[in-house]
């Protein structure tokens, strides 16, 4: 079920309407029933894999109540095994036999007939989010961090919760068995934030995101054929639609579980107004995922505590493994994504080397430090190391990453020319328009609180804004839009 | 009632009102541009009886292209209203005609058959959920009663009949200021390029399933039956006819030759008068794309047998 389908509408009022009638006492089992009801369309098949990932975690969660350190670790081990392995196995096996076919017979042509069997498993819808929850779960269980639940009903909702479920947040149990064990229904404040992020996130997802698709899609399948202008527009417009499709998402699903009493992590805030990429990554995009490398990945290897070496190598690790995690998102499971991990982890390195120096120069001129230009540019340069990566993010393959980005440097000198005569379409004009507002929204909002200067207005102007925000929605939403891009995961 | 619960309703209420002025201002730019869409045709149709309606899928269309209709009219003397509407199967037209029947009358009905659209269901029950049919279509109780008997019967998409309650294809629509007119009318004087790729990329598009499925088949018939008894109902005569189409399109269709014994045995079982004019015009200069006549190859059509089967004295079929 898509979130944006009339369909949806009806079971989420139908959801809410039974959340309503029913004991706090009850309303889990209601949130689970509604869950495994928005997952089945995806399948039996998928479904029953989510309830074994389910079931998996809880059993390996009761194992690690044990006093026995040896015993905690070995069904740590097994629970991130059985968890791990499908994920592995149902992205890249197809992938991995390709490899091995290469390393093992290294004579042998590319056209002759594959001896490793190719299965075409697929991932099922949500795996790579659930599968990261129940590790979470598994790892913050042995640490200590959370009580393993008794009840294995509030284990299968954490991993089957539907609003979260399909593409985040990555939502840790800490957070969320405990609103599951003292459940309180929602207050007014929470039902209002909850509509206006619904709305927020609408406008994003099928305001923005999905009249920018068409659009790159139709230039990114003819890339070696398309003018470098068409291009470079495309590429920007690829980063917004990537930004209002995911975040757009998380919005959806943050409001919708403020409806049902339930808090969610916030996942985006306004990424692109970093200042630096480390900022960028850590703390203002997909927020949820960048904690849980942190948490899982980056700190249990030694973060930055095992010399200067070991802290890049680290960093480097994470967003290999990110750029991982990644693949199979609709555009193929090729090496792009690692090259995009790659790029990431190298501007990390770069952001990390140039730390002290610049450090050392802020203190001399502080006034050159603290100036708004300065950090402007700095945002600027940001955002377009960060476009340069979803070049890789995008392609199919590294090849047409490095076409397009030799068309476009080829195009680059003729650009202002050929941005004076580009017969911008209507479409084109409302993407840059949309994008525009947006960014300028977000811009205001970082600077004077606009979401909460909003809030404190008198009724009419502020709903003058809703009943605007709705009528863009319905006379300019591409409601027959594709699923969102982090559901293919 | 508390000041929460006053204010969310009134909320709901202004909201609510905002969206029936959006769905009356998109229902009345759907009536100032449109065009192609038959039930559009229906409610602006200038006079209540005619001899012939037309109906069919995008093949039968170019025979009310810039102006021809008008021409065909002038020559035969005979008042035709063309109801033939792109990608629509029987069921989706008998809908259509069950909603002209309503207010008109009609001495007789013309169906070109085209075998794609007794295959699939995209032709057929998904015609009534496509946004852009949906756009066009004017509000009208009528229009939406045919919709509801569709969903009831006919196991069309629920959803079809909400969004023609609502009108949201209309409010959503994003060409609402273009007219409704098919690309195919102002490449009507053109003359086709033969392409062998071009004809095997429009028959995958036609024909989505591979195998012809016998209860769809049987089905489509169904609607097919269904029409020509509303049309005996309304005392009007049913000629069925096949349109041409270039030897090079025709000969790469799937299972053709089934298809049209199958017609054949129908017509002789409903007692329908059948013409098949498939093959009756070949060469590029006659079509201005993969299947569908242009100007000169509706002229040629019409003095080539069209004209005799409008003219005929009524009755004779």
């Amino acid at each position: 079920m898509i979130v944006t389908s009339p369909i949806f509408l009806v079971f989420i009022v139908a959801a809410l309407g039974m959340l309503a009638l029913v004991p706090s006492a009850w309303r889990w089992p209601v949130l689970l029933a509604a869950s495994l009801i928005f997952y089945a369309p995806f399948g039996w098949v998928n479904l029953g894999i989510m309830l074994t990932a389910s079931g998996v975690t809880y059993v390996c969660g009761l194992g690690l109540k044990s006093q026995s350190l040896l015993i905690r670790r070995a069904w740590l081990v097994l629970g991130l095994c059985a968890i791990l392995v499908p994920l592995i196995s149902f992205k890249y096996y197809n992938l991995l036999a390709g490899l091995a076919e290469g390393i093992l017979r290294p004579g042998q042509a590319a056209d002759q007939v594959a001896w490793l069997p190719r299965l075409n498993l697929g991932s099922p819808a949500g795996y790579s989010f659930y599968a990261f929850m129940c590790m979470s779960y598994l790892a913050d269980a042995y640490s200590g961090r959370v009580t393993p639940a008794r009840n294995a009903g509030h284990v299968a909702l954490y991993v089957a919760y539907f609003p979260k479920i399909i593409a985040g947040p990555i939502e840790r149990a800490t957070r969320f068995l405990p609103q599951l064990r003292q459940p309180e229904p929602p207050t007014q404040a929470m039902v209002i934030l909850g509509l206006q992020l619904i709305l927020l996130g609408l406008l994003k997802k099928v305001l923005i995101a999905d009249n920018l698709a068409p659009l790159v899609d139709k230039t990114f399948k003819i890339a070696a054929f398309a003018a470098p202008i068409d291009l470079v527009i495309s590429v920007y417009f690829f980063a917004f639609q990537i930004y209002c499709d995911f975040s757009g998402y998380s919005d959806i699903a943050v409001g919708l579980s403020l409806l049902m009493g339930i808090r969610l992590m916030q996942n985006f805030r306004k990424p692109y107004l970093s200042l630096t990429t480390r900022e960028f990554w850590a703390e203002r995009w997909h927020i949820s995922l960048g904690h849980w490398f942190r948490d899982y990945v980056y700190l249990p290897l030694g973060g930055s505590k095992l010399g200067t070496l070991r802290r890049y190598a680290n960093v480097m690790l994470v967003f290999l493994l990110s750029g991982l995690w990644h693949a199979g998102l609709g555009y193929g499971i090729g090496w792009g994504f690692l090259a995009w991990g790659a790029i990431n982890g190298l501007y990390q390195w770069l952001e990390l080397a140039l730390q002290q120096p610049l450090r050392v120069l802020a203190g001399q001129w502080p006034l050159v430090s603290g100036n708004a230009l300065l950090a402007w540019g700095r945002r600027f340069l940001t955002f377009h190391l960060i476009l340069l990566s979803w070049i890789f993010f995008r392609s199919e393959t590294t090849a047409k990453a490095l076409l397009i980005l030799r068309r476009v440097a080829f195009g680059l000198p003729s650009l202002p020319e050929a941005i004076r005569h580009y017969p911008f379409s209507f479409d084109q004009c409302f993407g840059l328009a949309a994008i525009a507002i947006l960014l300028a929204s977000e811009i205001l909002d970082e600077r004077y609180a606009l979401a909460a200067r909003l809030d404190a207005m008198p009724s009419v102007p502020r709903w003058a804004v809703y009943y605007l925000g709705m009528a863009l929605l319905l006379l300019f939403g591409r409601w027959q839009g594709a699923q969102f891009i982090y559901m293919q995961f | 009632m508390p000041l929460s619960t006053r204010r969310a309703a009134s909320f709901i209420a202004i909201a609510l009102g905002l969206y029936a002025a959006l769905a009356a201002a998109s229902d009345w730019l759907c009536l100032r541009n449109g065009k192609d869409n038959p039930y559009y045709k229906i409610r602006m149709a200038p006079q209540q009886d005619y001899d012939w309606i037309i109906l069919g899928s995008s093949h039968a269309m170019p025979l009310a292209f810039q102006g021809m209709d008008r021409e065909i009219e002038l020559d035969t003397g005979r008042k035709i209203i063309n109801l033939a509407a792109l990608g629509a199967g029987p069921l989706y037209e008998q809908y259509v005609l069950e909603d002209f029947l309503l207010e008109h009358r009609v001495h007789g009905v013309i169906y070109a058959v085209d075998s794609f659209a007794f295959r699939s269901r995209a032709w057929n029950e998904d015609r009534f959920s496509d946004s852009a049919l949906l756009a066009r279509t004017p509000a009208d109780l009528s229009t939406l009663g045919g919709f509801f008997r569709a969903t009831l019967h006919d196991h069309v998409s629920p959803l079809a009949l909400l969004d023609q309650a609502v009108q949201f294809s209309k409010i959503n629509n994003r060409d609402r200021f273009k007219l409704d007119e098919w690309k195919g009318e102002t490449q009507f004087d053109q003359v086709m390029q033969p392409s062998n790729a071009a004809n095997k990329s429009r028959i995958a598009y036609l024909y989505p399933e591979s195998v012809a499925d016998d209860a769809a088949q049987s089905r489509y018939f169904g609607s097919l039956r269904s029409i020509i008894e509303d049309a005996r109902r309304a005392n009007a005569q049913v000629v069925l006819v096949k349109l041409p189409l270039p030897t090079s399109f025709r000969s790469m269709l799937p299972d053709e030759d089934a298809f049209d014994s199958r017609i054949r045995q129908f017509c002789a079982e409903e007692q329908v008068a059948f013409t098949d004019f498939s093959g009756s015009i070949d060469g590029d200069q006659f079509y201005f794309d993969t299947d569908h006549l242009n100007r000169q190859g509706v002229r040629l059509l019409y003095t080539n047998g069209l004209k005799d089967l409008l003219t005929k004295p009524w009755g004779i079929q």
